[in-house]
């Protein structure tokens, strides 16, 4: 479980500190799919930051399990937007980075590569360097690779905002199956309505400059497994049009 | 990218013929300025036995000076890189005495050392070794920061980061500093020859020089070219085999931009 507690954070900007969000209170329940959509500035790629150990927050505390978080763990992993796949090496040898830098042997670090790599669907390529693969190979590779440290914590800052739609949807489908499979929590950052209605359990919205408690949150009543077309149901249109029209409101309200 | 050798195999060998012609069926030019392919041939023949030990003691000055300082230059800029403390007890150092050029130490060394192998390599190590400090030192900083956060978040400490990402990731970022080095150490060793050696290609070339006789000159001139040109091009087959996981762009500049 995290738990964010009066979590707040500003820039040091020259003429003074400059707020992106203060006094956010947030639960994530343990292996909940927690989907967080806000438009582009709003914080909350800084916030999954700080969950994630990689910033400090300016006040407030973030706790993992009840235990303040104070750093970067393998416990918490991160996929992030860009490409992180360290394209020197093979597809086999990124997955077993992870154990192989804690020392895991040999035998352990191949069986579990192996069973990963199949997991996220690129068996065969083991060999292959990121050179090689398309974008969203190479996010398969990433998430593979953040999973092999068993996590307890999946964090994921628009892991599939660089791909095409066809491969995103793709992808989106795939998560899902892994989750499903092997359940974890997962706090997951988006700008895509759509994509979040569809991963997540609950939906928070988090406008530009959030400030002082909860924010809204959207349960999303689909039952699991999910398929694709449920982007299709009018109930899921009518929760994406609702979320949309929310931030609409919500730079209305900034504007005046 | 498609090289089309003709134009220039074309070109070089015009030239040839010119120069040929010229210094073979006329006078117009002195062979003490621009020898005939003859006189070249007759040159090398003189000179036969004496060439290998020469191009022994030169190759074995620059490649023995060029592996100290590519080990030197390299481990500097990584210690550099790693250390904070190193940083600001050596560098200002280095920055200091980095601008004076190498060649300026020659006498320094040949009073220190005497004349010898040893400070001809020392000479050829030093001057490698500052170029390839700061080029290393510059790749490491320019590391793009997003793979430092996805090793150190998968669980590896300053020192694995260190053997796993900095280290194969600096390799291509290197290799036009290590070229770079590579000819600077055969001027290197040139100059030092020049100065106060008994043997080696450049020792050769100032008896030569004495004696007037531009065909051995050339004729010398040519073997250390063949060597350097050996030595970039090995160079270059090592550096594709360790980089082959590279983003290298395959572009060439022919066609691009607004058509007509």
């Amino acid at each position: 479980m995290i738990e964010l507690k009066r979590l707040s954070f500003a820039y040091q900007g020259r003429n003074g500190l400059l707020p992106v969000f203060e006094d956010i209170d947030l639960v994530v329940e343990t292996n909940e799919f927690f989907c967080i959509i806000g438009p582009s500035g709003c914080g909350k790629s800084t916030l999954l930051k700080i969950v994630a150990g990689f910033e400090k927050p300016s006040s407030g505390v973030v706790t993992h399990n009840g235990v303040k978080i104070k750093g970067i763990s393998p416990k918490r992993a991160m996929v992030f937007q860009d490409d992180a796949v360290f394209p020197w090496l093979t597809v086999q040898q990124n997955v077993e980075y992870g154990l192989k830098v804690r020392g895991i042997p040999i035998e352990r670090r191949r069986a579990e590569s192996r069973r990963l790599i199949d997991l996220v669907g690129l068996t065969g390529f083991e060999a292959l360097y990121p050179k090689q693969l398309s974008g969203g190979m190479r996010k398969r590779v990433d998430i593979a690779r953040a999973l092999a440290n068993q996590p307890q914590v999946l964090l994921m800052d628009e892991p599939f905002g660089a791909l095409d739609a066809m491969t995103k949807e793709m992808l989106q489908v795939e998560l899902t199956r892994i989750w499903e499979s092997e359940p974890k929590t997962v706090l997951f950052i988006t700008h895509d309505v759509e994509e979040a209605l569809f991963l997540g359990d609950r939906v928070a919205i988090m406008p530009p400059h959030s400030s002082g408690g909860t924010l809204e949150i959207v349960e999303v009543p689909f039952k699991r497994p999910r398929d694709v077309s449920i982007k299709e149901d009018p109930e899921f249109q009518r929760m994406r049009r609702q979320l949309i029209l929310r931030f609409e409101q919500f730079r209305k309200s900034k504007a005046s | 990218m498609r090289v089309d050798y003709r134009k220039s195999a074309i070109l070089g060998g015009a030239l040839i013929l010119i120069w040929s012609s010229v210094t073979l069926l006329t006078d117009w030019i002195a062979p003490i300025f621009l020898p005939s392919p003859l006189d070249l041939y007759h040159a090398f023949l003189s000179m036969k036995g004496r060439l290998i030990p020469a191009a022994l003691a030169s190759l074995g000055i620059t490649l023995g000076g060029f592996g100290i300082g590519l080990v030197a230059g390299i481990g500097l800029g990584l210690l550099m890189a790693y250390s904070r403390f190193f940083l600001e007890a050596v560098g200002p150092i280095l920055e200091f005495t980095r601008p004076i050029p190498v060649f300026a130490l020659i006498p320094l060394f040949l009073l220190w050392f005497g004349v010898g192998i040893v400070p001809q390599i020392l000479l050829v190590a030093l001057g490698v070794a500052v170029i390839l400090g700061v080029s290393t030192y510059e790749a490491v900083r320019n590391i793009p920061p997003i793979y430092i956060r996805a090793a150190a978040n998968l669980g590896a400490d300053k020192s694995a980061i260190f053997r796993t990402v900095v280290v194969p990731y600096i390799i291509p970022h290197i290799v036009g500093a290590v070229r770079v080095a590579a000819a600077a150490s055969w001027g290197l060793d040139v100059a030092s020859e020049f100065m106060g050696a008994q043997v080696g290609l450049g020792y050769n070339m100032i008896v030569q020089q004495i004696y007037l006789n531009t065909s051995g000159i050339i004729v010398l001139l040519i073997i250390y070219s063949l060597l350097a040109i050996s030595l970039d091009r090995l160079i270059q087959l090592i550096e594709a085999r360790l980089t082959h996981w590279t983003y290298r762009s395959e572009l060439s500049f022919d066609g691009i931009g607004a058509a007509h």
